[in-house]
């Protein structure tokens, strides 16, 4: 993760393979850990925001986690 | 002018009676108008429950240029929906497929439960803020589609005034009570469509007589004579023909289908063939039922789609077959004679024909219901 925020490029690197290869729940994954990774609630919760709509949509086991995330910064209710 | 064509005449006893004008099988701007009177309406037939089978299968079908779509909800419910999203009106399901947990907008990722709620709008407040004090989600769920599963088929009521299907049904549902039961769709080999270049109400007219079938389908009439066939009227709601000499599909070693449980006697030998108005075509038998769906293309174009129904799950496929080729046979042998009609439709000069006091009486009981409806519809948008 760099001074701002933004995700090491190697897992910038996985992030996108994941969205050529359509693969919802490897995404859902990688942009949890996006967010866990960042320094910075805003980028952290943007990331999250994205874990957790394709979360829904692929039934990730971790769905509900990720919605608590948002729900304690006030992203989700 | 074509749309003020009186239609009075249609309405007259059968004796009196003429057919519906031309311009109700040719003209665009009667298509139009007939689509949102008879169609939209009513009670529609859209597609087979059997399309989708498991919880989360989801497929979008076209319905008179409204895209929409069908899905079975995580509840094992039957749903239809308009297939656009509440955020931009993008499509939302492109083709079939099964949802495993939201069904998520390719734009936005607006997300919606199988059911229809709005649970999830990503970044709607700003990066990273997925709720916003203007977005309400619970009044932003799919627009849905009133539905009903009957027969193994999907009615919809798209304009959602309609009465409820079981009042609307009623006097069918009652008549057919012995097979309101699960019907079990013989598989991909009994599902078949027939392309015709017709008007979809020739394909009613046509099914729910008996008249034709001397000359159309003389292998059928070799065993179930225009004798043995009696009318099945019901002012403004569907007509049709049974016969009294149904005689079971058999292979070489004489099986044949298991029959629907505890029957009535009188469906030993006893089968019906309704037109349930507007555009749904079904058949009973003791040990099978089919629907056939009608969609109109156009004033000139009709999809016939087949569904083939057994008692069980687990039929010969081998008598499925057979019995899916049968009908097949029996249906391309229509096909001629409803293109035919169409193709009369643009001699100038007809007059919508007239009809046999004795034989006719239940394709005039459907023009009967096309022309007081239209009539009805006309008056009260003037």
């Amino acid at each position: 993760m760099d001074a701002f925020g933004n995700p090491d490029e190697d897992l910038e690197k996985k992030i996108l393979v994941a969205h050529q290869n359509n693969d919802g729940l490897k995404l859902a994954e990688l942009y949890a850990e996006a967010a866990y990774n960042s320094p910075n609630k805003n980028k952290a919760c943007f990331f999250m925001v994205n874990a957790y709509t394709l979360a829904l949509e692929y039934k990730h086991p971790k769905t509900q986690s990720f919605f608590q995330f948002l729900k304690k910064h006030a992203r989700e209710n | 002018m074509e749309k003020t064509a009186t239609l009075d005449k249609v309405c007259l006893p059968i004796g009196k009676a003429k057919g519906l004008p031309n311009e109700h099988y040719t003209c665009s701007s009667v298509f139009q108008e007939e689509k949102d009177i008879l169609l939209f309406a009513k009670w529609s037939g859209l597609a087979v429950s059997a399309e989708i089978p498991n919880i989360g299968d989801v497929v979008p079908i076209h319905f008179q240029g409204i895209p929409l779509f069908i899905v079975r909800t995580k509840e094992n419910k039957v749903k239809v929906f308009q297939n656009t999203c509440r955020h931009r009106g993008m499509i939302l399901i492109d083709k079939a497929k099964s949802i495993e947990g939201a069904i998520r907008c390719p734009y936005h990722s607006w997300c919606y439960s199988t059911d229809g709620n709005l649970i999830s709008t990503p970044h709607v407040g700003g990066p990273g803020r997925n709720l916003h004090e203007e977005i309400d989600r619970s009044k932003l769920g799919l627009t849905e589609v009133r539905s009903h599963v009957w027969m193994g088929v999907i009615w919809i009521n798209l304009s959602g005034n309609a009465p409820k299907f079981e009042d609307s049904m009623k006097e069918l549902m009652d008549r057919w009570a012995d097979f309101d039961r699960p019907l079990f769709h013989g598989g991909k080999e009994s599902s078949f469509t027939i392309e015709i270049a017709a008007n979809w109400k020739l394909a009613v007219e046509n099914y729910c007589e008996s008249y034709h079938l001397p000359w159309v389908h003389p292998g059928l009439n070799s065993y179930s004579k225009l004798e043995d066939h009696y009318h099945i009227e019901y002012k403004n709601k569907f007509s049709g023909q049974g016969t009294k000499v149904y005689q079971q599909l058999k292979d070489k070693d004489g099986n044949v289908f298991p029959d629907f449980s505890n029957l009535e006697a009188k469906w030993d030998t006893a089968a019906e063939y309704i037109a349930v108005y507007p555009n749904v075509l079904l058949g009973v038998h003791r040990d099978h039922a089919f629907a056939i769906i009608l969609i109109p293309d156009s004033p000139e174009k009709t999809y016939e789609h087949i569904h083939l129904f057994y008692s069980q799950e687990d039929t010969p496929e081998h008598l499925r077959l057979k019995n899916s080729k049968q009908w097949r046979l029996v249906f391309d042998e229509d096909v001629p004679v409803v293109e035919g009609m169409q193709k009369g439709r643009h001699a100038v000069n007809f007059d919508g024909g007239r009809f046999s006091p004795v034989m006719d009486n239940p394709t005039h009981c459907f023009h009967y219901w096309v022309a007081n409806e239209v009539q009805n519809g006309r008056i009260r948008k003037s």
